[in-house]
């Protein structure tokens, strides 16, 4: 007997009247960390949720485990935990409370739901807050208790949506060293992000989604394979920069060069390691004054991949 | 010295000499709009006074004389003590047909989230980062929702009122040519009051469900209190704690029916306080709400 | 032991008592006593005894405006504070199945009514009734038995009032963004107005049985605000019991197939 994938979604979509949330969407992970990668609106948060059962898909379906969800698969959340991308809105509870609340959801209750209440807390450092009230945390405080809840049974499937938001640098390491080790011990962690390091740091085994629809899904170094061939742009600001233009025209370095309005020369490129050298060769004594690689952020991966360069 | 980007210069073109208080207001009047509610409330308010004119004019080319038999009918004691006659007092009746079904509605549906969202959600830093006094917000807030509340309740009756008079008999003009300037003068105090009361109840509770709550609860118990102190006391003037009497009150004594109505009722005077002093203690309210935003950041 | 479902009772009771929220629900619960005091002030020893007062004057204020109001104050800003912002998703991601989370907060939001409700009863229950000596029309004062029989046959009625509309009220949290107006509209309109103006659709409205109750229970036949329309054909006890019972169970199963069809946003 096979067993079923940790997450399974088939055809999975869903609009909110005329926007469209997520367009069918396939995908099936079985362990490990997965990176879900997006800009705002992608669709991240309406997955998240349609996985834990909270929107129903217009058509399509989600199965945990193999079991399909839905608002009446509470037993599923057994084996996972869930941190929303929501600010955590219990504000008259204490940190404490609101874990022993959740934890007595569980069907756990007494000194057993302090006791996991506390061990949660302990694996966000977050103990010495334990008798906060929610309404006096900072938003990373607030951020941790998201995560020490979702963690509260150890669950073998871990939901993240964007956990290191409003996190000090600190505690963003830990998490991801608590994310990984998840990932060793043999659980899933689905980690929804719209910071390419972010996700970079955790995982190299990543979900693109743009737009509601499936981007990418593979390896890190397989999409930014996809995407070096794709041209490139690289903006130069200083001075003789007609001059570098010309030059690297002549060499074949680029595939085009332009002149934005502030004077800023952009050159398209298809061979962007052997530019760059080129460019530090010439250095400030050729007059370049500062360089910048475009497309290196994530929404610009992203036009990259649905192939929106010329924008 | 100020910290300025290099390639900072300043603005030279030509600006709007439009006031700050006029895009607030127009915003306020679309995140109104957008309620469905709103919209159909509206509407039927338009209806209603279509409906009334249809029926005005069905009168008056179908029995041209009804007013005159009508009339009648009522000195012959037909119709009871009534005489049928279009005076004052029936546009009173009208106007509250417009208040009761429309104003709380409206208020609810349109008032409930007028500074709470902008309060919950931080907006107003924004607001007070761009050339805009808190004053000039709250002007602009007052003047859409209160304009609001006059477009569905005023302007109809208006409309109503100029058609009775344009195709009624000569002398009805004279009879009723108080109206209009009673029920802008009423309507209009009715609509700031009503305008500065849900919004120093948002700025309070922060929450358009609460907001929501606390409006009914003051409509509600005071008309409650009103009445049953005005019994237990055997003083009239009780019945001012009712939201509801001092709207009725001065909406005849502008008009010029206050005799005609229950002596169970408030003094015009008391009534008018009541409402005055709703719209000073919102604006207090009000004021200090904003004025403590101002000071963030 | 801790279940699930008094894990979520506990929770709204803290909500509801412990907070400040707990303060519009007490404000609404001394609306009576406010009235009660004035009549001492004003109209003591006036043609209606304390008594009377108690019954036939505070007794529909209660069903008119104090519960329909308290039900509101207390239901409607728990649920809202869980579906507006998304708090709702934490609860519905354990293994808890939803009714549970539903009747839990919906049991701890009714205990949390009780204290407020003995409040709304006895304070003006102590204020009519210490040193009354004017009597019912100049007779006798009313015993202290039958005085309490009334205020516990009237903390009944309105606890089984609070049952049924704290259920609409549930239903309207779990159905509705906009349960404010939809519970003025059911409470006041369908309940309060409806249930007390004779005609085909009173016998639909929850109060007519309250009044039923409030009858047998209590002992008032009439109403001084005139709303109080007598009834031909009063509902008995059980009659209203069963029909108040019913109601509260058809409004929970309503909230609960409510959560089940709302997405969570």
């Amino acid at each position: 007997m096979t067993s079923s994938p940790a997450i399974r979604c088939v055809g999975l979509s869903r609009w909110y009247g005329e926007v469209q949330g997520l367009a069918g969407l396939d995908i099936s992970i079985d362990s490990g960390v997965i990176g879900l990668l997006g800009p705002n609106g992608s669709g991240k948060s309406t997955l998240m949720r349609m996985l834990t059962g909270q929107i129903r898909p217009s058509r399509g379906f989600v199965e945990l485990f193999g079991v399909r969800m839905g608002p009446d698969s509470h037993d599923t959340f057994r084996r996972v935990g869930y941190s929303p991308g929501e600010d955590v809105h219990f504000e008259n509870e204490r940190g404490i409370d609101f874990l022993k609340l959740l934890a007595g959801l569980q069907g756990e209750g007494g000194p057993a739901a302090i006791k996991r209440a506390e061990e949660a807390l302990q694996k966000v450092s977050m103990s010495e807050y334990a008798g906060k009230k929610m309404s006096a945390m900072s938003k990373g405080m607030r951020q941790r208790i998201k995560v020490a809840q979702a963690l509260l049974f150890e669950p073998e499937l871990l939901l993240l949506d964007e956990p290191l938001n409003g996190m000090d640098p600190v505690s963003r390491r830990s998490l991801i060293d608590l994310v990984r080790n998840h990932a060793t011990i043999g659980g899933t962690v689905l980690l929804a992000s719209h910071v390419l390091h972010e996700v970079e740091s955790v995982t190299n085994r990543v979900i693109l989604l743009h737009h509601g629809r499936l981007l990418a899904e593979g390896r890190l170094g397989e999409i930014r394979e996809l995407i070096g061939r794709k041209p490139r742009r690289v903006r130069l600001i200083g001075t003789s920069l007609r001059s570098i233009a010309g030059d690297v025209l002549s060499k074949e370095l680029a595939t085009g060069v332009s002149f934005e309005d502030t004077g800023a020369l952009l050159i398209e490129t298809r061979q962007l390691n052997e530019l760059l050298l080129h460019l530090s060769d010439i250095g400030t004594k050729g007059g370049i004054q500062q360089f910048d690689v475009e497309d290196e952020n994530l929404e610009a991966i992203f036009n990259l991949l649905v192939g929106d360069f010329s924008e | 010295m100020a910290f300025r980007a290099s390639s900072y210069s300043r603005y030279t073109g030509v600006k709007s000499k439009r006031p700050a208080w006029v895009p607030v207001m127009f915003s306020t009047w679309g995140r109104g709009w957008k309620s469905k509610w709103v919209r159909r409330i509206t509407t039927m308010s338009l209806l209603l006074a279509i409906a009334l004119t249809l029926l005005l004019y069905a009168l008056n080319v179908a029995i041209p004389d009804w007013r005159t038999i009508a009339q009648s009918l009522g000195e012959m004691g037909v119709a009871g003590d009534r005489s049928f006659q279009i005076t004052n007092a029936t546009y009173l009746g009208l106007l509250n047909l417009y208040i009761h079904p429309f104003l709380l509605p409206l208020s609810l549906l349109f008032g409930y989230d007028l500074i709470a969202g902008d309060l919950r959600t931080n907006a107003l830093e924004a607001y007070f980062a761009r050339p805009l006094t808190p004053w000039g917000y709250l002007f602009g807030r007052t003047a859409a929702y209160a304009g609001f509340l006059l477009a569905v309740t005023l302007a109809p009756m208006l409309w109503i009122w100029l058609f009775d008079v344009s195709t009624g008999p000569d002398g009805h003009f004279h009879d009723v040519a108080r109206v209009p300037f009673g029920m802008t003068a009423a309507m209009t105090l009715v609509a700031l009051t009503m305008s500065l009361l849900i919004q120093a109840i948002t700025a309070i509770t922060r929450s358009g469900l609460w907001t929501n709550l606390v409006l009914l609860v003051v409509f509600f118990f005071s008309g409650g209190m009103g009445t049953i102190l005005t019994e237990v006391t055997d003083n009239p003037e009780m019945g001012a704690i009712a939201f509801w009497n001092d709207i009725y009150v001065v909406s005849a004594g502008f008009m010029g029916v206050d005799h005609e109505i229950s002596t169970r009722l408030p003094s015009f005077g008391l009534a008018l306080t009541v409402l005055l002093a709703i719209c000073g203690g919102s604006l207090l309210v009000l004021t200090r709400a904003l004025h403590k935003r101002t000071l963030v950041g | 032991m801790k279940t699930p479902l008094s894990v979520m009772r506990q929770f709204a009771l803290r909500q509801n008592l412990l907070s400040v929220k707990a303060l519009p629900v007490f404000g609404i619960a001394l609306f009576p006593s406010l009235m009660a005091f004035a009549f001492r002030v004003f109209k003591d020893a006036g043609l209606h005894s304390r008594f009377d007062f108690y019954g036939e004057y505070l007794a529909p204020i209660f069903l008119y405006l104090v519960l329909p109001f308290f039900c509101m104050t207390a239901i409607l800003p728990l649920m809202h504070s869980l579906y507006d912002k998304g708090a709702i998703g934490y609860l519905v991601t354990r293994p808890t199945p939803r009714w549970v989370i539903l009747l839990g907060l919906y049991q701890g939001a009714l205990l949390a009514m009780i204290p407020a409700l003995l409040l709304a009863v006895i304070t003006p229950l102590l204020l009519l009734s210490i040193g009354d000596t004017s009597g019912a029309l100049g007779g006798d004062s009313a015993s202290t038995g039958a005085w309490f029989q009334r205020a516990i046959g009237l903390f009944g009625v309105l606890f089984m009032g609070s049952a049924a509309y704290s259920a609409v009220c549930l239903f309207l949290g779990a159905w509705s963004k906009k349960a404010a107006i939809w519970g003025f509209g059911l409470l006041i309109g369908w309940g309060a107005t409806i249930g007390s103006v004779p005609g085909l659709l009173q016998p639909t409205s929850p109060h007519r049985y309250l009044f039923g109750l409030l009858r047998e229970w209590c002992g008032i036949k009439e109403a001084w605000t005139g709303f109080f329309a007598p009834d031909l054909d009063p509902p008995g006890v059980v009659l209203s019991i069963v029909v108040l019972i019913s109601a509260t169970a058809l409004f929970l199963w309503m909230a609960w197939r409510a959560s089940r069809s709302r997405d969570i946003l």
